[in-house]
């Protein structure tokens, strides 16, 4: 079975390469603070933030019916999908109908929760990522390893040499700005050419009925405005109740992911223009089940700007992909569990809970706190084997305070004279690319029985 | 059915949650706005034009399309074109923006105007014609505005297309324009 430390074992046998992408996300993360810094109402922006969301959450069903309703009367098709499936199918049968073979698609981790493109490429549909991140991962046929930053992970080299092989590239120039004009060309041939366009959805807006697309590339609007058929894929909880909620949000969605005021492009669709299609899918998937468990109920406010992915100690230095979970990082280590249990009992763990992901969420999400709530549920369900013998027999040792001071003076001695392989082998986890301190010679009881006056 | 399934999950376990809050972030008498507008433009790449950067602008490139009602130029004519897949070739677009946000440097542009929604997208390079007096102090501002505006397509346009997927270095001119040129 797959699970973050041996994914990230993987990844981190490259130091130089874990360092660069340690570094490249916390460079983010300061110019997220530099653009906060700027906004004096923040702290309460935030505030708003979270009890906007909330109060949607728990009045969601009524909001929705708005919504649509809404939406109907912009000339905009509505569609309801209860799980991934029938995403799919309703994906599906919109192209059919309209005689779609090649679609043009902007970022939406929507659709890959759904294995959207899976799905079509195995029906014989073209389907081309247009976000410059997502298509090289596309051309690498890789999930995104960060929300917001999906080939984060990747060097420049590694990109010209995908260039060269997929779009006749020009050898050894990994200039940046060469490769992304190439990316230009070649995408700007397959919008030309579309039927169908697919986005995500940043926000959708019960009172008017339109949807949200925050984009720098431009992407998006080139596929949405040219493709005569449009399909916003949208999660049933990107729901705000009124349009100017729309402020609250947007002022802190780009400062928190990328440090920007605003995203380049921030598009507000809501009627169907003359002679095109527009259809929006509200997609559950395990959503409306989440809202009914209280302890985690609040995860469903994320607004997915990955601030929380690039403070965090653990992610930055274990790379996206070690979390096998659609959403990476800490906001993903909260959704996976509520999906499966044991599949995901590893990700939990897979924190310091140093408590800087919660500091840093646009919308107050008690990250740190349901990491720990999980930890608890995944220990009482048994899913620790290993941890369980250790842990009971520490349990034991600490309980009793005779033989923790035994304890303590035999390893005190001990670790002295043991020879090294008994202590670093591969049962202790903890001597994994560190050292043990050197014990002290005395304890802190005797050293302060000593010592005192 | 689907609908009726997502309804039905949502209605089993009601719970109460906050009400939704009131707030006023807008700013009353705000100052500075040009030169707070200028710098966050500039912050994004844009490019504030005087008449002789467009005068220069118009002269090097051929295929110049005008839409703007702020400003005097002859450009060619969309006359006949029926489909936005015919729009590929624009080397300039001049329109009008409804009004900039101080805060973060982005114009609003009701694309209702135009002949085609993609044309502030699709050209190489974008100038938007704004009126200083069309300025507000932020995106609470800036909604207030919106709520009267009747519009099918509407977006902020905030400096040119821009991208850093490749190892996080800055990229002006990722698919959309290469350029956005502000002319007051």
């Amino acid at each position: 079975m797959t699970n973050h430390p041996k994914n990230a074992e993987e990844f981190i046998k490259d130091t130089d390469r874990v360092d660069w992408h340690d570094a490249a996300l916390w460079h983010v993360r300061q110019k997220r603070d530099i653009a906060v810094d700027t906004v004096p109402e923040w702290e309460e922006l935030r505030n708003i933030a979270a009890q906007i969301k909330a109060h949607t959450l728990a009045n969601l069903r009524s909001y929705l019916l708005d919504f649509e309703q809404n939406a109907m009367a912009n000339g905009v098709e509505v569609h309801w999908a209860k799980d991934a499936e029938a995403h799919n199918q309703i994906v599906l049968e919109i192209l059919q109908r309209n005689n779609v073979k090649k679609i043009v698609k902007s970022k939406s981790m929507l659709t890959e929760e759904c294995g959207l493109n899976p799905f079509l490429e195995g029906r014989d549909f073209e389907i081309t990522d247009t976000d410059l991140g997502e298509r090289i991962i596309q051309m690498r046929q890789e999930p995104p390893s960060h929300i917001v930053l999906p080939a984060i992970h990747i060097k420049k080299e590694e990109v010209g040499d995908l260039f060269r092989k997929e779009l006749g590239a020009e050898p050894g120039n990994n200039d940046p700005a060469y490769l992304t004009n190439q990316a230009r060309i070649h995408l700007r041939e397959k919008f030309l050419q579309c039927d169908a366009a697919i986005t995500g959805v940043n926000f959708g807006v019960a009172d008017t009925g339109e949807v949200v697309v925050c984009t720098n590339e431009g992407n998006a609007d080139l596929g949405v405005h040219l493709a005569p058929i449009t399909i916003h894929s949208m999660g049933i909880e990107k729901l705000v109740p009124r349009q100017k909620d729309l402020a609250v949000f947007i002022r802190l969605l780009a400062r928190s992911a990328t440090g920007q005021p605003i995203t380049i492009y921030t598009s507000h669709h809501k009627k169907t223009a003359k002679g095109a299609e527009k259809h929006i899918v509200l997609v559950d998937n395990g959503r409306s089940k989440r809202l009914a468990m209280e302890k985690y109920r609040s995860s469903l406010q994320c607004i997915r700007c990955g601030a929380c992915m690039n403070t965090c100690p653990i992610y930055r230095r274990s790379g996206g992909h070690s979390y096998h979970f659609t959403i990476p990082g800490p906001i993903g280590s909260i959704l996976a569990p509520a999906t499966d249990l044991k599949a995901y009992s590893d990700l939990p763990f897979a924190s310091t809970l140093c408590g800087s992901c919660g500091d840093v969420c646009p919308v107050k999400i008690d990250i740190p706190n349901q990491l720990y709530l999980w930890r608890q549920e995944i220990a009482e369900a048994g899913a620790l084997e290993g941890k369980r013998k250790s842990m009971k027999a520490a349990s034991k040792l600490l309980a009793s305070p005779r033989s923790y001071r035994n304890f303590g003076w035999l390893m005190r001695l001990g670790l002295r004279f043991m020879p090294n392989f008994l202590i670093i082998n591969r049962y202790n986890v903890w001597t994994k690319g560190r050292d043990l301190p050197k014990p002290p010679k005395q304890s802190f009881k005797d050293w302060y029985k000593k010592n005192q006056r | 059915m689907s609908r009726k399934d997502i309804l039905q999950s949502l209605e089993s376990s009601p719970f109460k949650g906050p009400a939704l809050p009131d707030f006023n972030f807008g700013v009353k008498n705000p100052t500075n706005l040009l030169e707070r507008f200028i710098a966050s433009a500039k912050a994004s790449a844009s490019h504030i034009l005087e008449t002789n950067d467009f005068n220069d602008l118009t002269a090097k490139y051929s295929r110049v399309i005008n839409l703007s009602n702020q400003i005097n130029y002859k450009g060619l004519f969309l006359d006949g074109i029926n489909s936005p897949f015919e729009l590929n070739d624009i080397d300039l677009l001049v329109i009008d923006g409804a009004f900039g946000v101080a805060e973060n440097g982005a114009i609003w542009v009701n694309t209702d105007v135009l002949p085609f929604r993609v044309l502030p997208f699709i050209a190489e390079h974008l100038v938007i014609c704004i009126k200083k007096e069309n300025l507000v102090a932020n995106m609470h501002d800036a909604y207030a505005k919106i709520q009267s505006d009747d519009y099918g397509f509407g977006v902020f346009i905030a400096g040119p297309s821009k991208t850093a997927d490749i190892e996080q270095s800055l990229v002006i001119g990722a698919q959309g324009p290469r350029s956005l040129g502000i002319l007051f």
